[in-house]
């Protein structure tokens, strides 16, 4: 809802012809002013104000507020680990990806699953949130993945830079992804078939090797102890 | 022999003789220095990591695409058997795309095309695309100016040979759309969470002498007369799983750029509509398009309304195997005399998702008096990276 509301707010300075109808569109601001006082113009300043940074977010803040939401309990404690693609990892990664990862690091981030005490009240100790990158046709996809215990929970496209195939950031297509695992080797395929879009084909392919990717780097962590 | 007594001198000097052996043979390395390598190595991989990530050759992106025909058709034309004929071998596209980031916000994106592999014979090399695409209002708009495909119908953006079935591309996209139809113009899109998606765009118009020949009548952005500008909105929807629609409208006010010789100016208007079903492994695609030209020439030549349309069902039998089939109907007239039809069926073989041979059956006829028609095969490889 956000992003609509953002778009007409600042899509409607775009639908005026240059010049004349501009103004009159300013006339108009006026005169609704004039009936519902400044309701109108501060819920345009404000809308504009509040939206503008979160659309502008680098991919840093974007993470971090993916980060947010998928540990509200525990953000505090959530720190970010590194797991080496080598050996037997480098191998399967190379057949998920149809190529080595751009990194020879991946960076991974949870909660440490062991808590003070004798219960474990944090409801998400083995939930750990992958932020991995694979090119759709020839730009970045950026992906955010909640895994707990194996099974996707949650599955985000942060930024997508491709012209096209942008239809893969849509809840019909990321809502595939939840409840998915990893098939055991050799095929690393998701259990359950995620659709590709038409027209949509090269990002649907990324997306989905990231999905894999994710479910078989979080299948090779231990968990983590204090 | 000598027993040791094992009073806690003795213990504890054994203790400290065992802790120094096993300290200087098994922890070669101190625990200060192998916490040391370790920050040095994570250290290392952050750096190569930082110099990959912000290397120039990360911005600037290579790809492309081809695909190589083989025709063997036998048919009749005007009455003449055999006139139709075609066996023919020709590499129909090599197609390599150039892209730049320059920054989060701004890009660059090109294709260059060599359609017949040579120029000194069939060929001809087309510059498809060339455009800057920058980001507004934090991602919610993008525009792209430059050489830019038109935003219709389903093949003109998206035209890899692994992306679409049959060996050559559908005919009614060919002669009523035109694909692959590209200006030189500047473009607005904006895309919704709702799946709703919009484009429009200016950009240089048709250039017909007649008034009436749309495909012949692209310009190419080849010095192209802009006296009648081209304006395209699409609306499409994307937001329902398995589902796309879409709606083209592109007007121009003169298609003959001004020239009287053939008669009045030849407004034109092209009304395109498409609709792809997908359910697990069946896809449904229909498209229908349609001209309306005013002027005296179009008029006179029963040329001003031209139209067609295709359904095609096919059915993915695995991650490898793709079989087809497809209706098309076409008419670059109003005489019925002219209209065109054109079937096929065939399969798509995946040995990699980008990597692609086709063959398919191709049953062709026109409506006119004296025969006209052919039939046969084509066989076609195809990839893209």
């Amino acid at each position: 809802m956000k992003s609509i509301h953002l778009s007409l707010t600042v899509s409607k300075p775009k639908t005026y012809p240059k010049g004349h109808k501009a103004k009159s569109g300013l006339n108009k601001n006026i005169f609704l002013q004039a009936i519902f006082g400044f309701k109108m113009v501060f819920a345009s300043l404000i809308s504009l104000v509040l939206f503008q940074p979160i659309s502008y977010a680098d991919t840093l803040s974007k993470q971090q507020a993916y980060l947010s939401q998928a540990f509200p309990q525990s953000i505090q404690s959530v720190q970010e680990h590194k797991v080496w693609i080598l050996g037997d990892k480098k191998q399967a990664v190379q057949k998920i990806l149809g190529h080595p990862y751009k990194q020879m690091r991946v960076g991974y981030w949870t909660t440490p699953n062991t808590t003070p005490g004798l219960v474990p009240f944090r409801v998400d100790f083995s939930r750990r949130v992958w932020f991995l990158q694979e090119i759709g046709k020839d730009k970045y996809i950026d992906v955010a993945i909640t895994i707990e215990q194996g099974e996707i929970k949650q599955l985000r496209v942060l930024e997508f830079r491709e012209s096209r195939g942008w239809e893969v950031k849509l809840p019909f297509f990321t809502e595939q992804f939840e409840q998915n695992t990893l098939a055991p080797e050799p095929t690393y395929k998701l259990t359950n078939k995620v659709d590709n879009i038409s027209g949509a084909t090269l990002s649907y392919r990324a997306v989905t090797k990231l999905a894999r990717l994710a479910l078989y780097l979080d299948s090779k962590i231990k968990p983590t102890t204090k | 022999m000598k027993t040791l007594k094992r009073s806690p001198i003795n213990i504890a000097l054994a203790t400290a003789l065992a802790a120094s052996f096993f300290a200087s043979n098994a922890m070669a390395v101190s625990d200060a220095e192998y916490n040391e390598l370790k920050a040095q190595v994570n250290e290392l991989a952050t750096q190569a990591e930082q110099a990959q990530s912000s290397s120039a050759k990360n911005k600037t992106t290579v790809g492309g695409y081809g695909e190589l025909h083989y025709n063997n058709l036998s048919g009749t034309k005007n009455g003449v058997a055999g006139a139709n004929d075609k066996q023919e071998i020709d590499f129909h596209r090599f197609v390599l795309f150039f892209g730049h980031e320059f920054n989060e916000k701004i890009r660059f994106f090109s294709e260059v095309e060599l359609e017949h592999a040579n120029t000194q014979q069939s060929g001809v090399v087309e510059l498809e695309q060339a455009y800057i695409e920058m980001d507004l209002m934090g991602k919610k708009f993008q525009n792209k100016t430059g050489v830019i495909l038109v935003p219709v119908g389903i093949i003109n953006e998206t035209h890899e040979p692994p992306t679409f079935y049959g060996v050559e591309r559908n005919p009614v996209e060919k002669n009523i759309v035109p694909v692959t139809w590209y200006q030189g113009g500047t473009a607005f899109n904006a895309n919704f969470e709702s799946g709703i998606s919009y484009d429009l765009m200016i950009g240089e118009g048709l250039n017909s002498a007649d008034g009436y020949t749309v495909r012949g009548g692209r310009q190419q952005v080849s010095k192209a007369k802009a006296k009648s500008l081209s304006y395209t909105g699409r609306v499409k929807y994307t937001g329902v799983k398995g589902l796309e629609i879409a709606l083209t409208a592109n007007f121009q006010d003169d298609m003959t750029q001004g020239d009287r010789t053939n008669g009045s100016a030849a407004s034109a208007t092209l009304l395109e509509t498409h609709a792809i079903y997908n359910i697990q492994d069946f896809t449904l695609k229909a498209l229908y398009a349609q001209w309306d030209i005013g002027g005296s020439n179009a008029k006179a030549n029963n040329a001003d309304k031209q139209s067609g349309y295709y359904i095609e069902p096919s059915y993915k039998l695995n991650e490898n195997w793709g079989v087809f089939g497809r209706y098309n109907a076409w008419n670059n007239t109003t005489d019925s005399k002219n209209e065109e039809t054109q079937m096929n069926v065939g399969f798509s073989y995946w040995p990699h998702p980008d990597v692609v041979f086709k063959a398919d059956y191709v049953n062709y006829k026109k409506n006119t008096t004296a025969k006209n028609e052919y039939s046969g095969f084509n066989l076609g490889m195809g990839y893209q990276f």
